[in-house]
């Protein structure tokens, strides 16, 4: 039969869309599946078309050709609900540095979804620790950052990695943008960043009251108005206790449900934050100190928010020098080693994260239906001297 | 050099007048410890006893008998080790290491910078450090004089090594690299190290035709190339920040010239080139960081790194370059290092008496052994698991961190700095 070579090449990209892959069983003595089967010992994961197909405490029947993987744990793959990975490169050189747009401090129409580079080497970099999901975010200086997005970190193509755009609008406070912007006209003073916050977030509470057909097309107003009208997120990064009050502060001036990033001293005002209904991404606690700001940093940080009952996700933060990332798996390996009990703790790097940034219905945990996305360990997932055997996104192992 | 030691000895005195002399003679016993003296066997069921800030004896139970009036302290079968000696630090010097008004400094003295009362010492305590060698910075290609002090309350001088000279600071590579001053180039960093050692030779050579008595031929004194005249007669070993393979092989081409003593610090592609080091048995002190990159020469940066040197035959160390890598994370620094297939072995021996060799400190520290300092570390675990904390850390016979003090605590956790509002979760003690 002669084959024509256009369907060849459609044969070819059809292959490419639906990549023919075996089913895969993973054996593990311990899983833990952050969903309602809980932890399970002995379990066995039965995978395919990218989907997790069954989760069982008991052996069970596999198609013929079913590949088999076996681990101590199995986690599922692990959220990072605030990382630069991706936009902020390794290099560390304007070549590779997509995070932070100098020319506007008030960039809510900035979307990382047009800095996000697949082939960034700090992606497969913390693939390998496990993290498959990750929520980047821009820079911590400007006091409208702009726009976040979900991704999976496996993937050539940002739109494909792609699990939700606009997730949240990134506002920050404190430290950072004041020193930013103080030479360029930009903020210098900490009440100055919060009035132009409040300034934007009231130019397009008006600007959503006029008339749809004459009002000027305006993307930071229109992505401003979503974040007023509920449907993105607000995330307010603060360090500083008085920082998070003035979250709390601009967040109940306009109805929002703050998210409080970092949080360094969160635990100093925690029944304020309790009172407002916030959630904390937490700050990496192997942060620097740098600035007077993280001074406080606390590594039992996680473990007094769970004793608070003050709702947390982990993360990964902003580098600005060596290394240029944090790793999620070893933030919530010093949260466990620190008092933090270890399930509560892979909950908030999987299951709570999922739930927070609406994608739960596809990521977060081990169960029947979902993205098989699962981490593979030959030990304790977080001793340090344990080893990932295999990461696993949408069913194919990727490391 | 006399009034270094002069300065040494009149702070030794002022210390012994001010502390009772009780404190000094204190004999402590660690019994029933499971000790890791690294340059022997580990000893399960263990006696170490301590007695004027030394070791005065080591070994099993059956073997050491507890001196009589010896404070007994019960380790209760907990992991006592040597204190962590750190070859890179920037303890109590941060915006005070990187003087750039010029890139040859070889007479500045970090000492000068150094704030004794840094509450991060507290917290590298903590850690468990005991002792480091804080260093300029690397912006410089010389970037000055290094201490090496122990981590002991007092005054910067009071803090100092006895007998130590402290190392040279010097850098290649990208740091040392100006946009707008020089070198801007990767030749001119080098061809200026190299002018320098030739000009510190040529003033040795006048300084010494010129003889003792006479002072008309006698070059007027020069601060900074009379330290690289320590260097060159090898008094002072150069502490050479480098990363990249290239860079680290400018450094080696340097020393074939010169012939000064060198400790490669950092070192993160020095893997690349592990059989030429282990040829030349260079000292090589490694950062193992947690993520690629921050910059070019930090890109290639490996977690088998440290296991591949090994390999290669060579002892190397593993530093904290604080606040690079936090001092309270520098034990993970070793645990990482296994998890990248170096031996547990090779790993302690990375922060104990490998550092103390390339400090030239390893016939005083490093190691538990009869006569050496008494610098020790109490763990309640494997110290190189997650799980573990440091309970104890003790300098000189004298406890300096203890875990189960709600306020010293503090200095492992955080938040120090607002002790009164902390929200202690409690610990069992």
């Amino acid at each position: 039969m002669k084959i024509s070579s256009k369907r060849l090449l459609c044969l070819l990209a059809a292959s490419l869309l639906l990549p023919v892959q075996a089913a895969t069983l993973i054996k593990a003595d311990k899983l833990y599946t952050s969903g309602e089967q809980g932890v399970i010992e002995t379990a066995y994961i039965l995978i395919d078309e990218g989907k997790i197909q069954s989760v069982s405490d008991s052996e069970i029947q596999i198609p013929a050709g079913t590949e088999i993987l076996t681990a101590k744990v199995v986690l599922p793959g692990l959220i990072d609900s605030h990382t630069l990975v991706g936009i902020n490169g390794a290099y560390n050189v304007s070549a590779d540095q997509d995070a932070f747009e100098q020319s506007d401090p008030t960039g809510a129409e900035y979307r990382v979804l047009d800095s996000f580079n697949p082939a960034e080497k700090l992606i497969e970099h913390v693939r390998k620790f496990g993290t498959t999901t990750i929520h980047v975010t821009p820079q911590p200086f400007a006091p409208i950052g702009g726009a976040t997005a979900l991704f999976k970190t496996h993937g050539d193509v940002a739109d494909q990695m792609l699990l939700k755009n606009n997730a949240a609008m990134l506002f920050n406070l404190g430290e950072a943008p004041k020193s930013a912007f103080r030479s360029s006209g930009g903020p210098g003073t900490r009440m100055a960043t919060a009035a132009r916050i409040r300034g934007e977030l009231y130019k397009a509470r008006e600007w959503m009251e006029q008339d749809e057909d004459k009002r000027k097309p305006d993307l930071a107003m229109q992505a401003l108005a979503n974040v007023l009208s509920g449907e993105m997120q607000a995330i307010f990064t603060a360090h500083r206790e008085d920082d998070i009050g003035t979250a709390l502060r601009i967040a109940r001036e306009f109805g929002l449900t703050p998210l409080i990033n970092y949080g360094t001293e969160a635990y100093l005002i925690r029944d304020e934050l309790k009172q407002a209904g916030a959630t904390v991404i937490m700050a990496p606690t192997m942060q620097r100190p740098a600035g007077m700001e993280k001074w406080n940093t606390t590594l039992e940080a996680a473990a007094i928010m769970d004793n608070a009952d003050i709702p947390f996700v982990f993360a990964g933060g902003y580098e600005g020098y060596v290394p240029k990332a944090r790793v999620l798996l070893w933030e919530t390996a010093v949260a466990i080693a620190n008092g933090l009990d270890k399930q509560k703790a892979i909950e908030a790097a999987t299951i709570v994260p999922a739930r927070l940034w609406g994608i739960d219905k596809q990521v977060g945990s081990i169960e029947t239906g979902k993205d098989a996305d699962l981490v593979l360990f030959d030990g304790d997932p977080f001793e340090y001297t344990t080893h990932v055997k295999a990461v696993l996104i949408n069913g194919e192992q990727v490391h | 050099m006399n009034t270094l030691f002069s300065c040494l000895r009149w702070g030794a005195l002022v210390f012994g007048l001010l502390s009772p002399p009780l404190v000094m003679a204190q004999t402590v016993a660690f019994t029933n410890a499971t000790l890791y003296p690294i340059t022997d066997k580990v000893i399960d069921n263990g006696t170490l006893v301590i007695r004027d800030g030394k070791i005065a004896a080591i070994g099993s139970a059956s073997e050491v008998t507890v001196p009589k009036g010896a404070k007994i302290v019960d380790a209760k079968g907990r992991i006592i080790m040597p204190g962590i000696v750190d070859t890179h630090s920037h303890l109590g010097v941060a915006g005070d290491h990187g003087e750039g008004s010029a890139t040859l400094n070889p007479e500045l003295r970090i000492l000068d910078s150094f704030w004794a009362a840094d509450p991060r010492i507290k917290v590298a305590r903590a850690g468990g450090i005991t002792v480091s060698n804080v260093m300029p910075g690397s912006g410089n290609v010389i970037g000055g004089q290094t201490i090496y002090v122990k981590l002991r309350d007092g005054t910067a001088d009071e803090m100092l090594v006895q007998g130590s000279v402290g190392g040279l600071k010097m850098a290649n590579g990208e740091n040392p690299k100006g946009d707008d001053k020089s070198p801007n180039t990767r030749m001119a960093a080098a061809a200026l190290a190299r002018q320098e050692y030739y000009d510190a030779i040529a003033y040795g050579k006048k300084r010494k035709a010129a003889g003792e008595d006479d002072d008309a031929k006698t070059p007027d004194l020069d601060l900074g190339l009379n330290t690289l005249l320590e260097v060159l007669d090898g008094k002072r070993i150069v502490h050479h920040h480098t990363h990249r393979s290239d860079d680290i092989m400018t450094v080696l081409r340097l020393q074939d010239e010169f012939g000064f003593r060198l400790v490669l610090q950092h070192g993160i592609e020095s893997y690349k080139l592990a059989e030429e080091l282990a040829k030349r048995d260079v000292m090589v002190s490694y950062i193992l960081l947690d993520s690629p990159g921050g910059k070019h020469e930090a890109t290639e940066t490996r977690l088998d790194g440290p296991a591949q040197l090994e390999k290669a035959g060579l002892e190397i160390a593993l530093h904290s370059d604080d606040w690079v890598i936090d001092s309270r994370f520098l034990l993970r620094a070793a645990a990482l290092a296994v998890r990248g297939g170096m031996s547990r072995e090779g790993a302690l021996r990375a922060l104990t008496i490998n550092p103390a060799k390339m400090l030239d400190l390893d016939k005083q520290l490093g190691s538990l052994e009869v006569g050496k300092d008494a610098d020790l570390v109490l763990f309640d675990g494997d110290p190189l698991s997650l799980y573990t904390h440091v309970r104890q850390t003790w300098i000189d016979g004298q406890k300096v961190y203890d875990r189960s003090n709600k306020e010293q605590r503090l200095y492992a956790t955080g938040g120090f700095r607002v002790a009164e509002r902390y929200p202690h979760l409690g610990e069992e003690q």
